[in-house]
């Protein structure tokens, strides 16, 4: 039967382009929004996830680093380093910053770097990080572009004069951008007297992490022992918690309009082929048999617009990306993978009410001219 | 030997006051080779009659055995095999499908009866370049005339080698001469092919083909009279 399905589409070419059309925009928007989605998740995560650490300890009650500040004694690190497994722990300051550049509101996590490197930057793309000194901060790739800022010009944030060091990449994160200043200018910038936000712990190797983490917790009862892997969830889930239901709503519009393209342009070819299905009905072909021309007919072009939606969301992403700087996607296989089932799943069920209609056709009718 | 036995078959539409008899109390056998030919007035029944022994329609009473199995008592999910391998269909508008070239419309009933596609079009070839359209098998239906959509509706009808031809006006829609050409095509269908073959039909001429002619009537067979099918079969057999 495969062959009169493909001759049924290929004869039908505006109906076949309606229909693959209609899939390809939905599968180009579920992909997209999907993509933007899970760009903005691993940019989230990105940053915490670069940085070397076990374990991230902060302050009893504090959810992530980016909604609600933690603040923690600075001179708890003797106290880490004599519990047993617990390698080094560094300090970790960092705050998020609103101030006006050049007329527009800018938002910046600010990071304070120290020696030992422990907090720098994601990626360097011009400049170093090593040897900042005070007055001199590291920025985005995506507000230097943005707010055209090159390596030596300088910007004052509120109320002090910053010279860019360096920049760097991978800190766009949906509303702010990651920056980095020395850590004393951190301390100084965010009055935070002797207070940092968090502490960072390596444990030496074969150290029993789980054991270490309730050490630390029943030794100092005022922290929080977060893993590595807990700690980027908890970040990451800004992203998931503000933006899922939103993106699961459009996503599920995708779909609806897939299918509804999709099952009635199958319908409508259906309706104006009732007279040759009632032929092929008389001439002996069962309804199993013309529900899988029905079938086929959705499913190649569900396919179609399968590959074009997905080759038009690659080429769209990537030009999003070069126009808008602050525009993230990431389209992973899984995802085309997905994208790949529910466009079967609109074909399937797009092809359900023509099935129904064919299965209505009486045969008989074929002797009325 | 019967192909079609047909006993007392009935077939009604509505009930009450508005209840139609289509076709009344009718038996009739149709033999190996045998061309009958059936007449009537339009609203005669005759359709109806060929539409259930077609297994296509099931009657309200009666009969009708086909190579001796009756195909009336047949459920829903049995018919399209008896239709596929024992019935041959030809229609007045020849009801090809648009979208296929002469020689996939008559490969589908092999490919619906489960043979290869390669197998299926060798054999739709050798089913055309039978009836002459060997230089036709790549046209689309719409490219090709009149006489040409009913010789390849034919060559669709008789490829699965069934037991009879049911033949719903396959003249109508032809000019005179070819009418006159189908109309030997179903005559060699008879005597060549052993084919039983049923045709209703207006056309006086197919008498000259038929072996018997049967009148219709408000649902009755009125009158029987022989066809000069011996005379025709002659003429096409020996020139």
């Amino acid at each position: 039967m495969f062959f009169i399905a493909i001759k049924n589409l290929f004869q039908e070419k505006t109906k076949l382009a309606i229909s693959v059309g209609g899939v390809a925009f939905a599968v180009l928007l579920i992909i997209i929004i999907n993509g933007v989605y899970q760009g903005f998740n691993e940019k989230m995560g990105a940053y915490p996830k670069s940085i070397p650490a076990d374990l991230w300890v902060e302050q009893k009650g504090v959810g992530d680093m980016y909604h609600t500040l933690s603040f923690l004694p600075d001179n708890l690190e003797w106290q880490f380093l004599n519990i047993d497994g617990v390698q080094s722990a560094d300090k970790y300051l960092g705050k998020q910053v609103m101030f006006d550049l050049k007329g527009k509101d800018q938002t910046l996590f600010i990071v304070g770097i120290d020696n030992s490197g422990a907090t720098k930057p994601y990626k360097m793309v011009e400049g170093s990080w090593q040897n900042l000194q005070n007055g001199q901060i590291i920025i985005d790739k995506t507000m230097a572009k943005e707010a055209k800022l090159n390596i030596g010009d300088t910007f004052d944030m509120n109320g002090q004069t910053l010279e860019v060091r360096g920049i760097a990449s991978g800190g766009n994160v949906i509303s702010f951008k990651y920056a980095y200043v020395t850590y004393d200018q951190a301390k100084n910038m965010f009055n935070l007297g002797d207070k940092v936000n968090f502490y960072l712990l390596k444990l030496k190797s074969g150290s029993d992490v789980s054991q270490v983490k309730s050490d630390i917790e029943s030794n100092i009862p005022e922290v929080k022992v977060l893993t590595k892997d807990q700690f980027v969830d908890t970040s990451r889930k800004v992203v998931t918690e503000s933006f899922l239901p939103i993106i699961a709503v459009l996503v599920a519009i995708g779909l609806l309009v897939g299918t509804a393209v999709i099952g009635l342009t199958t319908y409508s070819a259906t309706i104006e082929k009732s007279r040759e299905y009632g032929v092929m009905k008389a001439i002996g072909l069962s309804n199993s048999q013309l529900s899988k021309t029905v079938i086929i007919q959705s499913l190649v072009s569900g396919i179609i617009g399968y590959i074009v939606g997905a080759i038009l969301a690659y080429v769209i992403g990537f030009l999003s990306e070069s126009i808008v700087s602050s525009f993230v996607t990431q389209i992973r296989p899984i995802d085309l993978l997905w994208v790949f089932g529910a466009t079967i799943l609109m074909s399937l069920i797009g092809a359900y009410i023509p099935m129904k209609r064919i299965s209505s056709i009486d045969p008989a009718e074929v002797f009325k001219s | 030997m019967a192909i079609l036995e047909i006993k007392n078959l009935t077939k009604t539409y509505g009930s009450g006051h508005t209840k139609v008899k289509a076709v009344d109390n009718v038996s009739l056998e149709v033999n190996e080779g045998e061309i009958v030919l059936i007449m009537g007035p339009s609203g005669s029944g005759k359709t109806t009659l060929i539409t259930m022994a077609g297994a296509l329609l099931k009657p309200t009473s009666g009969d009708i055995f086909l190579k001796g199995q009756d195909i009336s008592k047949l459920s829903e999910k049995q018919l399209p095999k008896v239709r596929l391998q024992e019935l041959g269909f030809v229609f007045q508008s020849f009801n090809l499908l648009a979208s296929l070239t002469a020689q996939e419309n008559v490969a589908i009933p092999l490919i619906a009866a489960g043979h290869k596609k390669s197998k299926a079009l060798l054999k739709a070839k050798e089913a055309l370049e039978k009836l002459s359209l060997g230089d036709r098998l790549n046209n689309l239906p719409r490219n090709l005339s009149g006489g040409e959509k009913q010789r390849v509706s034919v060559a669709r009808a008789l490829v699965n080698d069934p037991g009879i031809i049911l033949a719903d006006e396959p003249t109508a829609n032809l000019d005179s001469k070819t009418g006159h050409e189908v109309m030997e095509l179903l005559c060699s269908v008879g005597c060549q092919e052993k084919k039983a073959v049923v045709i209703v039909s207006h056309d006086g001429r197919l008498k000259d083909i038929a072996n018997r002619v049967i009148w219709f009537e408000d649902g009755r067979i009125t009158k029987i009279e022989d066809g000069k099918h011996n005379q025709m079969c002659n003429h096409i057999v020996h020139g």
